[in-house]
């Protein structure tokens, strides 16, 4: 896969899994199941375990360890809030960006809406 | 989910493979990436059943993840340099596998069933195992022997039931250790049990069981000493036969002592699967120990910064792991049994193995070794018209430290009761004490020398104590600088609260 595609398939897994915990927290096996339901993101275990690490790291995610029945206890992340600034700045970005190409696309560079 | 051996044997070898790609990330992301994988797999196998899962669900489960290579493809995972000269040793390396495992291939399918050519007289030998098919036999002589193993295997598990219907735990240390037999095998032990067998049969060819376990579909007999094990059913009688070499049988262990205070030093003298399988007769673990030793303080910590313990529970404060330890008197002497947090432990879901400690003989210097050391005290707290002056204080040592003897000669004048004890110990709750550490006294004045071992980090600690209740009446700390400052403020608290400290 071009490089293009890997990097901006980060920065996008990174605002999905930022806007997905948003809504609660959630573990790895189950935030990757909600993440695969986006076709284009083309998301496995190899990409996302690596990011919720990265983002733990960074403290934008905190970390609870709870047991489970399937087998060893599982980890259960939640945005902090430096996570929830990342999301709103990710996202803001992200709209601003969306409709800024939108515009090219149509020709209307330059106008404000 | 408990998961078959063979099953979390492959788990530990997907991690283990996934860890090799995670290039020079820090150890920590690496376990968390690690943990998550992990989680990962059990959870997707509870997903596609709620039973015992088998080899070819996990094998569905795995298929469906990315491959361990896949963690090296990312842009944010730093890589290792390559080089042409570690590629061009790569290739000469698979080289030889690939040549080898031909060689090996060509060699099995000549002798599609080897145990059919071995002189073993279709015996399977308890505790020994079947001609190249035994106790210690090493990786390369089982290759060799039997042909290249079935898929699945691992570093510690190598099975060949497509062909010849067993396979082996092994490690590098002991070389083959439990070697299992399944139906489809042709052989009979010594004393005549063969797949089939029922439950009359075997209990008559060997005997009461040492140990029985029951689950929904088996049941296994096992009889240690003999280096045998069978698993049977009650409608197919025995369908495994599982050989091992012959061990002791568990050691006859009291109950595990809840009131028994961990405080002190404690040497480790083994480690074992389970704690009931601790001899103090026998040393099971063959390798040096790692934990040589370790100590309890009473303040809760020990002398490793990252552990700390409260109520049977020993904190890890690096890996956030609690351990559970408990204390077992054995003939007379203290062993501390400790769960060990391995990794086997903590990414494998494996049950811990137990360190085994015994609590240090406190040997008292002889008097040659003893000098006079320079020492400081706290202000005594005391009943108007009892007092105690310190003369002398020797010490094997000038630090007060661990296992140091300590000797206090002086003269006490006690006036507020008619009787009381005069005891010498280290702050913190020491659990026993010895004859030359107190002395009884009666009411008027005299001299006394007490001695004593420091059992652990603290304070020494001078007291009259009431022979009633047991209460002291009379504080004195002394040691060096540092172990006065830190007593101060316990003996301060104590003094504002006119409180006594208990006579342990």
């Amino acid at each position: 896969m071009d490089s293009w595609i890997t990097q901006l398939r980060k920065g996008l897994i990174e605002l999905c899994i930022l806007n997905l915990l948003e809504q609660g927290e959630s573990y790895g096996y189950e935030i990757l199941q909600s993440l695969q339901q986006i076709e284009e993101l083309i998301v496995t275990d190899s990409t996302v375990y690596p990011i919720l690490s990265c983002l733990r790291k960074d403290g934008c995610l905190k970390v609870q360890i709870k047991p489970s029945v399937s087998g060893p206890p599982r980890r259960y992340f939640s945005l902090t809030s430096l996570g929830r600034q990342r999301a709103r700045e990710m996202n803001l970005y992200w709209n601003n960006l969306q409709t800024a190409i939108s515009r090219l696309k149509s020709g209307k560079v330059g106008e404000k809406t | 989910m408990n998961l078959p051996k063979e099953l979390t044997a492959r788990i530990a070898e997907h991690l283990s493979n996934v860890r090799k790609n995670l290039g020079t990330l820090p150890s920590d992301e690496q376990k968390e990436i690690l943990q998550s994988v992990e989680s990962h797999i059990y959870d997707a196998l509870e997903k596609r059943s709620r039973e015992t899962p088998t080899s070819a669900l996990l094998d569905a489960v795995l298929a469906e993840m990315d491959p361990p290579e896949s963690y090296s493809d990312l842009p944010f995972v730093p890589q290792k340099k390559k080089s042409w000269r570690k590629l061009t040793f790569i290739l000469c390396g698979l080289a030889v596998v690939v040549l080898t495992v031909a060689g090996i291939k060509g060699w099995e399918n000549k002798y599609p069933n080897i145990f059919e050519h071995w002189n073993h007289n279709g015996k399977i030998f308890e505790g020994v195992g079947v001609d190249t098919f035994r106790m210690g036999a090493t990786r390369k002589q089982l290759i060799k022997a039997l042909g290249v193993p079935d898929k699945g295997s691992t570093e510690t598990f190598l099975q060949w039931k497509n062909n010849h219907h067993v396979h082996c735990l092994i490690d590098e240390h002991r070389g083959a250790f439990e070697l299992r037999f399944d139906i489809g095998f042709a052989g009979t032990t010594t004393k005549g049990i063969t797949f089939g067998s029922s439950e009359e049969d075997v209990l008559a060819a060997y005997g009461k069981p040492d140990r029985i376990v029951t689950n929904n579909q088996a049941k296994m007999l096992e009889w240690p000493a003999q280096g045998i094990l069978v698993w049977l059913t009650p409608e197919n009688g025995v369908h495994q036969i599982v050989v091992f070499p012959p061990y002791a049988l568990p050691y006859n262990q009291p109950a595990a002592d809840s009131n028994a205070n961990p405080v002190g030093r404690w040497t480790s003298v083994d480690f074992v699967s389970a704690p009931e399988l601790f001899n103090p007769q026998v040393k099971s673990w063959p390798k040096e120990l790692d934990l040589k030793a370790l100590t309890f303080q009473s303040n809760g910590q020990t002398d490793r910064s990252f552990w700390t313990w409260s109520e049977g529970i020993l904190h890890h404060s690096g890996d956030n792991t609690d351990a559970k330890f408990f204390i077992k008197q054995i003939d007379g002497k203290d062993y501390l049994f400790m769960e060990w947090m391995s990794g086997d432990v903590m990414l494998q879901w494996q049950p811990s193995k137990y360190y085994v400690l015994k609590r240090e003989d406190l040997k008292l210097a002889p008097p040659s070794q003893l000098n006079p050391v320079a020492y400081e005290q706290t202000p005594h707290t005391f009943k108007v018209g009892d007092d105690i002056v310190l003369n002398e204080v020797l010490c094997s040592s000038r630090q007060f430290a661990i296992g140091d003897t300590v000797t206090v000669k002086g003269q006490y004048s006690l006036s507020s009761q008619s009787e009381a004890t005069l005891l010498l110990t280290c702050t913190g709750g020491q659990s026993s004490t010895t004859e030359t550490q107190r002395k009884s006294v009666t009411k008027g004045s005299g001299e006394f020398e007490l001695t004593y071992v420091i059992p652990y980090q603290g304070c020494s600690h001078l007291a009259f104590y009431d022979k009633v209740t047991h209460k002291s009446f009379w504080n004195l700390w002394f040691g060096t600088k540092e172990q006065v400052e830190e007593i101060e403020p316990t003996r301060k608290s104590m003094q504002s609260a006119g409180t006594d400290i208990s006579a342990r």
